[in-house]
């Protein structure tokens, strides 16, 4: 693949080790396909920093700043010397038709990423809040790959109040009235740095009631 | 090469919910696809066009199928794997790109709904939100991203509210060493093959491995097993355990767990070790070793990790 891009070198960009790349709110107009080094997206919660992923080479992101107006969701920072292809509204059909394969690939994650806004969306639906909270775990199991472990019906998750407050939409005083409510019914279980849901299925069968209330 | 497929009337091309494969275009006929609207549940019914794609999404993205398509009459279909249609696609850029514009008209229709539902509760004011990331990597010994978001911030706000705090923090560049450990919840980036802090290191590659990232997981576990004297250097070895068995690697597996068990026979992650080695001897073809291992390991196993282990002993995948 690098043969192929060096021909859009004019759009190539290096950052050095720990150079910030862009910053969570910042207004964002372009995005990135690291074409060597490793990028570190970071989140700021409650003042803390929160490490969400590590890219690698041939991996895009920052791919939402075709949603206009919308600040960046986190912070990118170059790990080692970072070489990355800026794609803008300006280059964004002469690299896409030169490079059908990134075309391709950005195809595949902006349906990852409807199917992902859509998935929230249901949950935001939910108007008991308990149901909402509850579907938040549905949702963070969906995406699970781990095959082993769906021969049990317990799920660990290593998330947060903040993490669930973000996703369910609700104040966290809320959230945490109603995973204590869970906790009361048995439902779920709560340690320091995870929350476990006894039985996913049953789960799987309040929520569904709740939604068919609707 | 796509096939052409004739559907009768009244016939359904694929159901919401089926998880398949398969892309269509319309050549000839009315189809209808039927869903719920996602906001109100109501039915909505769509036809689509002659020459139209449908069900790119789903086989694309490998989920269930959003909608039911049903034939209203007579008509011909062509019928792509996702495989030919993504060589189909290559060689005719202007169809991805026609597809690209679809899909972030939908993306953006879906965020602003989702923008919308939540009432604004979590949009932070983006000026107060880029200082409080400018503050936050300072105060974790961050500088570098520190000084780099604070001048972002005072170019971007030059009279915004918190700009003699910003104007602080610029000016720190260069003055103030970086912190060399994590300490109270603080970030470094990590440098996986030299001199990074164990803990930082294990817990990126633990970040790594529960997303399946196995070779770039693998890394860092192993810049944690670099310091012989560290604490979680067993515990490194059993993640490098789940790496190399995530990535086929079970011979090296076998290895590296049988000199955990040796080294440290009483660890506290020695029966997920034991459970590891019986799936490497399984799909290595040696059943008699696996069964053992995994008898051994459910002597001691958690209730969650003795289901995983009766599973593989039942023959599960």
């Amino acid at each position: 693949m690098a043969d192929i891009l060096s021909a859009f070198a004019r759009f190539a960009k290096t950052y050095e080790p720990g150079q910030v790349i862009f910053s969570e709110y910042e207004k964002g107009e372009t995005f990135y396909l690291i074409q060597s080094g490793q990028v570190q997206l970071v989140k700021i919660v409650n003042g803390i920093q929160k490490n969400l992923d590590i890219l690698a080479p041939s991996e895009i992101f920052g791919e939402m700043a075709i949603l206009e107006n919308t600040p960046r969701s986190a912070t990118a920072i170059a790990v080692d010397q970072v070489k990355v292809l800026e794609f803008n509204k300006a280059n964004f059909e002469t690299l896409m038709t030169g490079q059908p394969a990134i075309a391709m690939k950005l195809l595949k994650l902006f349906i990852k990423r409807i199917f992902a806004q859509k998935r929230r969306f249901m949950v935001l639906t939910l108007e008991d809040p308990q149901a909402r909270v509850g579907d938040v775990f549905l949702m963070l199991n969906e995406t699970r790959t781990d095959i082993a472990e769906q021969v049990t019906t317990s799920r660990e998750f290593a998330v947060t109040i903040d993490d669930i407050a973000h996703w369910a939409g609700m104040p966290k005083d809320a959230v945490q009235d109603e995973l204590y409510r869970f906790v009361d019914q048995r439902k779920i279980e709560m340690t320091n740095d995870k929350i476990i849901v006894r039985n996913i299925n049953d789960l799987q069968r309040y929520i569904a009631s709740r939604r068919r209330k609707l | 090469m796509p096939k052409a497929i004739q559907y009768r009337k009244n016939s359904i091309i694929y159901f919401q919910g089926d998880i398949e494969d398969k892309i269509f275009i319309l050549q000839k006929g009315i189809i209808i696809s039927s869903y719920q609207d996602i906001e109100t549940g109501e039915p909505v019914q769509e036809r689509i066009g002659e020459g139209e794609f449908f069900g790119v999404k789903s086989a694309l993205g490998h989920f269930p199928r959003e909608e039911t398509v049903m034939v209203m009459s007579d008509a011909i279909v062509l019928l792509f794997t996702s495989m030919e249609f993504e060589s189909f696609a290559l060689s005719n850029t202007r169809i991805i790109l026609k597809m690209l514009k679809v899909f972030s008209n939908q993306l953006r229709k879906i965020h602003k709904q989702t923008v919308s539902l939540l009432h604004s509760t979590e949009q932070a004011n983006p000026s107060d939100g880029l200082f409080s990331v400018a503050e936050a990597f300072f105060k974790a010994g961050n500088i570098s991203a520190a000084v780099d978001i604070a001048n972002r911030y005072i170019s971007l706000y030059p009279t915004g509210a918190h700009i003699a705090k910003a104007k602080a923090i610029a000016a720190k560049a260069g003055s103030i060493p970086e912190k060399k450990s994590g300490g109270s919840g603080g970030f470094e980036v990590p440098d996986a093959t030299s001199g990074t802090d164990d803990k930082q290191s294990y817990i990126l590659g633990e970040q790594l491995l529960s997303r399946n990232k196995y070779s770039e997981a693998i890394v860092y576990f192993q810049n944690v097993l670099r310091r012989q004297d560290s604490t979680l250097r067993y515990d490194a070895m059993v993640q490098c355990g789940y790496c190399l068995c995530g990535e086929g690697n079970h011979s090296d597996c076998v290895q590296l767990l049988t000199r955990m068990l040796m080294e440290a026979p009483k660890h506290r992650k020695t029966a997920e070790a034991l459970y590891l080695m019986g799936i490497c001897n399984k799909q290595l073809g040696d059943a008699q070793k696996a069964t053992a291992f995994f008898q051994k390991a459910l002597s001691m196993a958690e209730p969650d990790l003795a289901a995983k282990i009766k599973k593989e002993m039942n023959g599960g995948a």
